[in-house]
């Protein structure tokens, strides 16, 4: 992985100790809250309703046990001994004290870490498939490209002061695991005639206007890449609204200008502009590239498991939280961090040092946060997962339902969250709870359940094959469903039914959303495809007894 | 700060060392919702609110906010749900607690 050089280091020092000053000064009143929370912000520090929040940059998902016996550490010493992975491969801690952070984030920097850029208006952490690098489907590993993107655009001063927060997402596969089409650039990583190269998608996102992104260029040469980046950031920082925070993404840019004219915009901006900007010099890429080399894997023999020395569930858990690995013999184990009744995406801090435990036992020392808001240990050797599976099942890690309708996204909701409008955790533990049974969950299949507590869609609804958004009508919190929706490669948003539901009837609706999907699918077919046949009328009939 | 008008309320904050949520009284800021000060009208609210804001200028709380609240067994309590559950802290339990509880209520069987 990534080692910061010396300027890295002493760039992220110098930062803690500037905000260490702000601080300081805030405390002693020479610096108003006005004046403060910009800071505060930019340094991933949020005021939620009970406490403070610090979101921690995880670049590209990529952790190494060091740094996730930090991450332990710290939840230990200055929070609540847990700590919440979010949709965006961040970590957030829920109960830091403001006259803490300072030390919170000088114990980050000692293990390369930082909250830099994890809010405000500016480019936020760059995010990938959380198989990079290890899986059999991709043409190119996207982590040097994504550090490099991390490294340009870290306090790049063209951007600092955006229209509105910016996303980038990059996958080096054919499959879709980092929902590049809803971000506001999404890169895919692709070879043509021999070289490498991106496709250019732009003006995705979710929030209370869903967009799935749009693709202006097709094959951008590997080398043109921060040059047309920065491209289309200049035409979305001149053009883009200011004037309404609502309307100012890229995506309502992108729709008001129309898609050609954008593109029409960005091409001309970077044959003007391209000459002079920062290309990737080729000796750089490799040098960043270096860090990246997997661990040496022996090619092996995959190992046939009798049922005789097996654990309850070990067939389930390796036929959905294991991935195959590009070299033969290994799987990418993903470790649930949806256990049924469990918050998602919530580790303690026992559990956080017992994944560093086994990922320097199995997993070379590394371990992945995917956007689905699990863990992952990329390198495994398929003759150790027996034994990582008893490991993970005594910590209470080991449930078999990655894919399946209780691997549940679900925003922090009103339980923490001060934007929200219902809460999220609880409609997720009630659901999991509902459906904690692996011979059905496994009949039902895939099927991606995601929970928002409000329209700015942190739990990803719009993209759920089904989604739940909470609303508060009148001080009553009602759930509404929608059905359709896909962060994958088939991206879609998901079509709402009707009406609400009260938190106590929400539950049944889901079963009713899924009884109708049962008895109207056709051989292996998923839930998602069956919505696409069949359309919402028979849900609604279901759910509401008219069309 | 909004006014509640012709509504009783309850002025919650944030405490600016540590962001915990806190409730004026005429005693001071209090972390327990049970010894929050019940202003039940416009009168009450403005005493309350100026003094909210003598500390917020002296760097104690941020964000004090007056929220319509009902008293309940003679304590108050706000109606909406968003600020019962700030008062209240979140509704599921969390970390090392639910783990344990979580461990203990239920052996699923995925």
């Amino acid at each position: 992985m990534y080692k910061y050089d010396s300027y890295d280091q002493t760039f992220v020092d110098a930062r803690v100790e500037e905000f260490r000053s702000q601080v300081e000064r805030r405390l002693s009143g020479e610096l108003s809250e006005e004046e403060f929370r910009p800071l505060r912000l930019v340094n991933g520090l949020y005021l939620q309703l009970h406490a403070y929040m610090l979101r921690v940059a995880i670049p590209y998902g990529l952790l190494s046990s060091e740094q996730m016996r930090r991450l332990a550490h710290i939840a230990r010493r200055y929070d609540k001994g847990y700590a919440h992975f979010t949709t965006r491969q961040n970590i957030q801690y829920n109960w830091p004290k403001l006259v803490e952070t300072p030390d919170i984030l000088a114990e980050l920097a000692s293990v390369e870490m930082h909250a830099i850029q994890t809010s405000g208006n500016v480019i936020r952490n760059v995010t990938t498939d959380h198989f990079a690098g290890a899986a059999a489907d991709e043409v190119a590993d996207p982590r040097p490209y994504a550090e490099i993107i991390r490294q340009w655009s870290t306090l790049h001063p063209e951007f600092g002061f955006l229209p509105r927060k910016f996303k980038i997402a990059i996958t080096g596969a054919a499959k879709d695991r980092a929902a590049i089409r809803w971000h506001d650039i999404g890169l895919i990583v692709k070879e043509q005639d021999g070289a490498l190269g991106f496709e250019v998608v732009v003006g995705g996102g979710m929030g209370r206007t869903p967009v799935i992104g749009k693709t202006i260029r097709d094959f951008l040469p590997e080398a043109e890449l921060l040059s047309y980046l920065e491209a289309i950031l200049r035409v979305y920082n001149e053009q883009g609204r200011r004037d309404n925070k609502y309307k100012a993404r890229i995506k309502i840019l992108v729709n008001e200008m129309g898609e050609e004219t954008f593109r029409e915009t960005v091409e001309s901006e970077w044959k003007l502009t391209r000459r002079e900007a920062i290309n990737l010099p080729e000796n750089e890429q490799r040098r960043i590239s270096a860090f990246f080399k997997n661990p040496p894997l022996p090619v092996l023999e995959d190992p046939r498991f009798t049922e005789a020395f097996i654990a309850p569930n070990f067939h389930a858990w390796v036929k959905h939280n294991t991935d195959e690995h590009k070299v033969p013999g290994h799987r990418m184990v993903t470790i649930s961090l949806k256990p049924h009744g469990g918050i998602p995406g919530d580790a303690t801090a026992d559990q956080m040092d017992l994944i560093a435990e086994l990922a320097d036992t199995y997993s070379h020392g590394e371990i992945r946060v995917s956007h689905e808001q699990n863990l992952i240990l990329p390198h495994v050797e398929s003759r150790q997962l027996p034994a990582l599976y008893g490991a993970l099942v005594a910590a209470e890690l080991g449930t078999a339902n990655a894919g399946l309708l209780t691997d549940i996204i679900a925003c922090p909701g009103l339980d923490y969250c001060a934007l929200a409008n219902a809460r999220s955790i609880p409609i997720s533990q009630e659901i999991a709870e509902r459906f904690d049974d692996i011979t059905r969950l496994t009949d039902i299949g895939e099927l991606k359940v995601k929970i928002s507590g409000c329209i700015n869609s942190c739990g990803h609804h719009h993209a759920g094959h089904i989604g739940i958004l909470g609303v508060d009508r009148k001080g009553v919190e009602l759930y509404q469903i929608m059905l359709g929706g896909s962060g994958a490669e088939d991206a879609s948003t998901g079509e709402l039914l009707g009406r609400g539901f009260e938190a106590n009837k929400i539950v049944d609706a889901i079963e009713t959303v899924v009884a109708v999907y049962l008895g109207e699918r056709q051989t292996e077919e998923r839930f998602l495809d069956t919505v696409r046949r069949i359309g919402n009328t028979p849900f609604k009939e279901a759910l509401y007894g008219t069309a | 700060m909004t006014r509640k008008k012709n509504r009783p309320a309850l002025l919650i904050a944030n405490r600016l060392d540590d962001g915990i949520a806190v409730f004026w009284s005429p005693n001071g800021w209090t972390k327990k919702p049970t010894l929050a000060g019940y202003l039940p009208d416009e009168s009450t609210q403005t005493v309350a609110e100026k003094s909210a804001l003598i500390d917020v200028d002296n760097n104690l709380v941020i964000g004090p906010l007056l929220v319509a609240a009902t008293l309940v067994s003679g304590v108050p309590s706000p109606d909406h749900p968003k600020y019962s559950i700030q008062a209240d802290g979140p509704t599921v339990i969390y970390g090392e607690a639910e783990y344990n509880a979580r461990s203990q209520r239920h052996v699923s069987n995925v």
